[in-house]
């Protein structure tokens, strides 16, 4: 039988061209055997519906954001806390090693198998108005995030005005001023053109949310030892282009985008931005006792 | 007969329950989003609840009077196949579409039962209700359709030999003492 | 098998006249439990449809049609346009075209247009000496400019059709050339028709009625200005405007018109929730169908046909617009948009059409097909107000199928017409 696996990106993408050569091992590896497949595009259901039906056998494997996956696994909240990954390495250096287990044995309680973990880059603020330096900068600007409590109350501790808003109605909204500015890695930055309308590139790296590979429980453990290998070495393999391909590509974008006439600027000190966030990391922690072990673990790996 | 006409006034009143927990939905979106429109331009902070109260108040237009509608055939239908037929003929399709309707409505029950379920424990994000409460007008939805398709059977088999008689069948004798 | 009980139960249902949105669910809840796929999928898919926030303007655009129509501004907009162009030779005939360019930019839908403006100028119309069938034709096949003409929830059905990636305030801005241009056409055949029969025209009120009137019609008009515009000014995003044009057309119609009664208001929730929830059941349901279409990879096998048997572009289009014609003669607009775009909209970006010029395309061949039996129900309640057989009235209205398509050839083969304003606006 067919592995149905779900994505949402188009063909061509990182993650894409990951699950594509996942898909491509297992085929190969198993000299036919097993099939995977990936159906592009999200024409299976978006997000949290497919999240959903990996876990109860509707889809076989599919690649998640660990953002929306926190509403089911408490976990993996922790990633979205702002500002909780200091940069690129220092998640990958969490997420592979024994934080990275502890999260993933929150999604296996889930019902979902995690077999690697993908990036998704790192999220930073742009606007229509002008550079931001400080938090201070922020103030009074309306800016469009997902919806996610986390997220609105980041923006709302620098003094911005969040607003959530369907990521289809940006694009538009930042042309004609509806709203000043959003938030988004260089690849969705590029291709969704926002950088036409948004010319200011603030590299906050508030949001570094890892993705994560996965497959239904019940089927990954149905499988023999060495089909579990094959999955497993199939994953790695597979993790290790998609990391190679977006760092390539955000390179690549931001050089575009820059090029087209986006002023990007580093943030030299991240600490006011930090500071800001202190009592939603208070209030995340008291709201989720058990988690706030693990927040600890993530900011003492990082030191 | 007597059980027909019973059920008939209880879809009645059914239907007019399930009107206006939709006609009062739609109105609600209006202010909330003359409320956010208003947040985002006077307040300068924009109620951040709208987006996900209107998801849930679209949810509750739709599917209470997508049951009605059954009641009252107004769904998008087409039925010149149908109507061309002999009389018997036609009503015996419509039969056939009425059972299409009720399985369909049976699995809607299920599967909405089951989904709002799942999602109880899951909360609708910065408005903090369950997820759950999306998935409950599905199934008052998949009952609706149950009971007024059976309805709509019970009664073009009451009214069998009228229909017989009649050259055609239409929709209206149904309608006459609705 | 599993692909052939999704077409074919669907099929079924409708020829039995099962309501298009059940035929749908039916058919594509029984290929998923043939696929042995877990049948909450489709109603976890039929209820994303339903939930989906770019559809929420929907239901305004409905409420603010439906307001108008019950609250005065219809009418004051007929009597604008009957004082300024009735004059002319058939002039009832352009002032039928002129309202439903006005009426049909604000409800955007167009059986709503035909009842509303139906019932108000058909009387006159045949009063005056007009033939009820030529009052009719004029009345539903100028009704589709309400499609063309923004706002219209039609484009946005389309817009999330195509998987979202369009913009909404693009499609608006497309459809303001075609739309005129289709009502131009429509004018000079129905004035064509007005001159052979030796119709009437209405006297020139004089410019002092001629101000009253427009005077009187302006407030209700600027239902539409404040919904186009707070989109194209960046004020509001589509749904907002929606919401405040509805707010609007509250305050006008009870507070200057005074002519919106509670009983009224009633009326126009009621015809709102009930096609609000009838639109929007089809969108769910015709969600969980386009799974099953996109699981058996519907599209790309019928795109393969397609261009298996020929690559030139010009007869792909001609080849895709008789599709959706027929389609359009036998199925209803709003049902037909969900299940053809994502059939045929890749197929036409492939030949290198633009997703907005498709959209374009799509409308009016759809639109075309309202006013066209056996399924066409601007044709039917037209005929119905009216009081004209459908087979009598379709004798003579081929001057203005014939307007029609001129104007969707041109829209096919020229895309200047749809994509120069949005580009002048938006860049492109
Ligand atoms: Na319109
Ligand atoms: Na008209």
């Amino acid at each position: 039988r067919e592995w149905r696996g779900w994505n949402i990106h188009p063909p061509g993408y990182p993650v894409t061209i990951g699950m594509e050569k996942f898909a491509e091992l297992i085929n190969k590896g198993s000299d036919g055997r097993l099939e995977a497949k990936v159906y592009n595009n999200g024409v299976l259901g978006d997000q949290p519906d497919a999240i959903q039906q990996v876990r109860l056998g509707g889809l076989d494997w599919a690649e998640f954001n660990l953002g929306p996956l926190g509403e089911i696994v408490p976990e993996a909240n922790v990633v979205s806390l702002p500002f909780i990954f200091k940069d690129m390495d220092s998640m990958h250096k969490v997420m592979d090693g024994p934080v990275g287990e502890q999260i993933s044995a929150g999604i296996r309680n889930a019902g979902l198998e995690p077999l690697a973990y993908y990036d998704s880059g790192a999220r930073s603020f742009y606007n229509t108005k002008k550079p931001i330096e400080k938090p201070e900068d922020m103030k009074g600007m309306k800016f469009r995030v997902m919806s996610n409590d986390l997220y609105v109350q980041m923006v709302a501790a620098l003094g911005g005005n969040a607003t959530p808003m369907p990521y289809g109605e940006v694009f538009q909204s930042l042309k004609l001023g509806v709203i000043d500015g959003a938030e988004n890695n260089y690849p969705s930055y590029e291709s969704s053109g926002h950088y036409e309308a948004a010319k200011y590139y603030s590299v906050t790296q508030h949001l570094i949310l890892p993705e994560v590979l996965c497959m239904n429980k019940d089927l990954y453990d149905s499988l023999s030892d060495d089909d579990k290998k094959l999955v497993r070495d199939a994953a790695m393999q597979s993790a290790e282009l998609q990391r190679a391909t977006w760092s390539k590509v955000a390179e690549e974008d931001k050089k575009k985008v820059e090029a087209s006439g986006v002023k990007v600027n580093e943030i030299t000190d991240k600490a006011p931005f930090q500071k800001a966030m202190q009592p939603i990391y208070e209030k995340f922690e008291q709201e989720n006792p058990d988690q706030a072990e693990l927040v600890k673990a993530i900011q003492a790996a990082q030191k | 007969m007597q059980i027909t006409l019973m059920l008939d006034s209880l879809g009645k009143f059914i239907s007019r329950i399930l009107y206006l927990i939709g006609g009062v939905s739609l109105v609600l979106l209006i202010p909330s989003f003359a409320w956010l429109v208003f947040g985002r331009y006077v307040l300068n902070s924009t109620p951040t609840w709208v987006e996900q109260v209107s998801l849930i108040l679209m949810v509750f237009v739709t599917f209470p009077v997508a049951a009605a509608g059954v009641r009252d055939n107004s769904h998008l239908a087409v039925a010149y196949v149908r109507d061309s037929m002999p009389s018997q003929i036609a009503a015996g399709l419509a039969i056939l579409s009425y059972i299409g309707i009720c399985v369909f409505g049976f699995y809607m029950t299920r599967g909405g039962w089951m989904l709002a379920e799942v999602n109880w424990i899951k909360k609708v994000p910065i408005i903090h209700i369950s997820d759950g409460w999306r998935y409950v007008p599905m199934v008052a939805c998949g009952c609706g359709l149950i009971f007024y398709s059976i309805l709509h059977i019970l009664r073009i088999l009451a009214n069998w030999d009228r229909i017989s008689q009649s050259p055609y069948f239409s929709d209206d004798l149904l309608d006459e003492d609705a | 098998m599993g692909i052939t009980l999704l077409l074919g139960l669907f099929a079924f249902g409708i020829i039995i006249g099962m309501p298009v949105a059940f035929a749908l669910g039916l058919a594509a809840l029984s290929a998923f439990l043939y696929e042995g796929l877990p049948y909450f999928v489709a109603f976890q898919r039929l209820s994303s449809g339903v939930g989906s926030f770019s559809l929420l303007a929907i239901p305004f655009f409905i409420f603010a049609g439906e307001l108008m129509l019950h609250g005065g501004i219809a009418n004051r907009l007929v009597q604008f346009a009957t004082a300024l162009v009735g004059a002319r030779r058939g002039g009832l005939g352009i002032v039928n075209v002129f309202s439903s360019m006005l009426f049909g930019g604000i409800s955007g839908s167009a059986v709503a247009d035909t009842s509303a403006l139906g019932s108000i100028l058909i009387p006159i119309m045949k009063k005056e000496g007009y033939r009820a069938d030529y009052a009719v034709n004029v009345t539903v096949t100028s009704s589709i400019a309400g499609i063309m003409i923004p706002p219209s929830h039609n484009m946005i059905l389309y817009a999330v059709a195509a998987g979202g990636g369009i913009s909404i305030s693009r499609l608006f801005m497309a459809g303001f050339v075609p739309g005129v241009l289709m009502c131009v056409l429509l004018g000079i055949a129905a004035w064509t028709v007005a001159v052979k029969h030796g119709y009437p025209s209405v006297p020139f009120p004089g410019w002092k009625v001629l101000w009253q009137t427009a005077v009187r019609a302006i407030p209700g008009f600027f239902t539409a200005v404040i919904i186009v515009g707070g989109v194209l000014s960046g004020i509001f995003t589509v749904t907002e405007s929606g919401a405040i044009g509805v707010a609007y057309a509250l305050v006008i119609t009870t507070l200057v018109y005074r002519e919106l009664s509670w009983h009224g208001f009633i009326t126009a929730v009621r015809q709102a929730a009930k096609t609000t929830a009838l639109v929007m059941i089809l969108v769910g349901c015709a969600t969980a169908y386009g799974y099953m279409l996109a699981f058996y990879q519907v599209p790309e096998t019928l795109a393969g046909f397609i261009t298996g048997y020929t690559q030139n572009p010009i007869v792909i289009l001609l080849l895709i617009n008789l599709m959706l014609l027929i389609a359009g003669m036998v199925m209803d607009m709003a049902a037909l948009i969900l299940i053809c775009t994502p059939i045929f909209l890749p197929l036409a970006v492939q030949i290198g059409m633009d997703p907005v010029q498709f959209g374009m395309v799509l409308m009016m061949n759809l639109g075309l097909g309202l006013c066209t039996p056996p399924v066409g129900s601007c044709l039917f309640v037209g005929c119905a107000i009216g009081g004209v057989k459908i087979e009598k009235a379709v004798l003579t209205i081929w001057p203005f199928y014939l307007a029609i398509l001129v104007a969707l050839a041109l829209t096919t083969y020229v895309p200047a017409i749809s994509l120069t304003l949005p580009n002048l606006v938006f860049g492109s």
